[in-house]
């Protein structure tokens, strides 16, 4: 009996810390992706680079975390490729509008780490990205 | 002397390891899952609710009887989505505007329209749906219900927020 015991709670011991880390990637998966796509539609409707910046860093204090199992969405920089304004000095090319791109982050430290034949799951923060891009509504379009 | 046959200690230890597997391990585990993924529902309940309220034309004052105001939406919606399922009973949905200034980064959160119109070059607006709701766990009414572990043998009560960008900010003070 007691060796049943033991393999039973061990098996279903490592399905649940998968389980739980699997739910708590899903969960800042979703957060993330809310506030990147927010941030980049609020910055999609100023008018200025500087003033996008500042839009989409007030969506992501809006959006936020308890920050235990999952860190603040974060920009992942201000910089090309992670933030771009681009709408082409007002004059847009031909089939081109001008556009916002941001890229967010969180870092995921998960609530079981698991070590599985020397590979570490979970000793350091899983680091998880989204960009979007949103046409800038307040530029005229090309045509 | 008559030598015992092993298999008989085998079918004896059988019963109280399957009961301690199915009882204590398996059945908590079955019942907390389905708390999660009855308040994964609740969460896209939110979503749902705050997305649609968010393409309003306006905050609390309805425009006509087919276009509702974003808090009416955020009410018919997620009662319309949580009733779709069994185990969540919601018992409150607060709509809220959330203000963030882009200088100070300063929060502010309303249930009322604005006061005065809304201002896009300082501040961001978003539409804020928070549900509170009752989720049972899958069994009830068993021998352990006076325990009272919420999500085990009792209720659950869970709250759900979702945050979208109010699409019309103009209609904010309405």
């Amino acid at each position: 009996m007691c060796i049943d015991l033991t393999l039973t709670t061990m098996l279903v011991s490592a399905l649940g810390a998968i389980g739980a880390n699997a739910t708590v990637i899903i969960l800042a998966c979703n957060v993330n992706d809310a506030a990147c796509r927010d941030a980049t539609r609020a910055a999609a409707q100023t008018t200025s680079s500087t003033q996008a910046l500042m839009a989409a860093q007030a969506q992501l204090t809006i959006h936020s975390t308890a920050a235990f199992f999952v860190s603040q969405p974060a920009l992942s920089s201000t910089n090309a490729p992670d933030f771009v304004y681009n709408d082409f000095g007002g004059n847009p090319p031909t089939d081109t509008s001008p556009y916002v791109a941001v890229s967010t982050s969180v870092n995921i430290s998960i609530p079981a780490p698991i070590l599985f034949f020397g590979t570490k799951f979970g000793s350091a923060p899983i680091v998880y990205k989204k960009r979007y891009v949103f046409p800038i509504i307040k530029e005229k379009f090309y045509g | 002397m008559k030598t015992r046959n092993k298999n008989g200690q085998s079918l004896a230890e059988l019963g109280p390891t399957l009961w301690f597997a199915l009882v204590i391990i398996f059945f908590p585990m079955i019942t907390y899952s389905t708390v999660g993924v009855r308040y994964i529902l609740l969460m896209n309940a939110a979503k749902m609710a705050a997305g649609q309220a968010a393409q309003c034309r306006s905050f609390q004052t309805d425009i006509s009887s087919s276009e509702k105001s974003a808090v009416n939406t955020a009410n018919s919606l997620a009662t319309t989505a949580v009733g779709y399922f069994t185990g969540v009973h919601l018992q409150q949905v607060t709509t809220s505007i959330v203000t963030c200034s882009y200088s100070g980064s300063t929060v502010t959160k309303r249930t009322t329209p604005l006061t005065s119109p809304p201002d896009t070059s300082f501040n961001a607006y978003d539409v804020e749906v928070l549900l509170l709701a009752q989720i049972d766990p899958i069994i009830t009414n068993h021998s352990l219900s006076s325990m009272g572990i919420p999500g085990l043998t009792t209720p659950m009560t869970v709250v759900a927020k979702s945050n979208v960008v109010f699409e019309n900010p103009q209609g904010l003070t309405q």
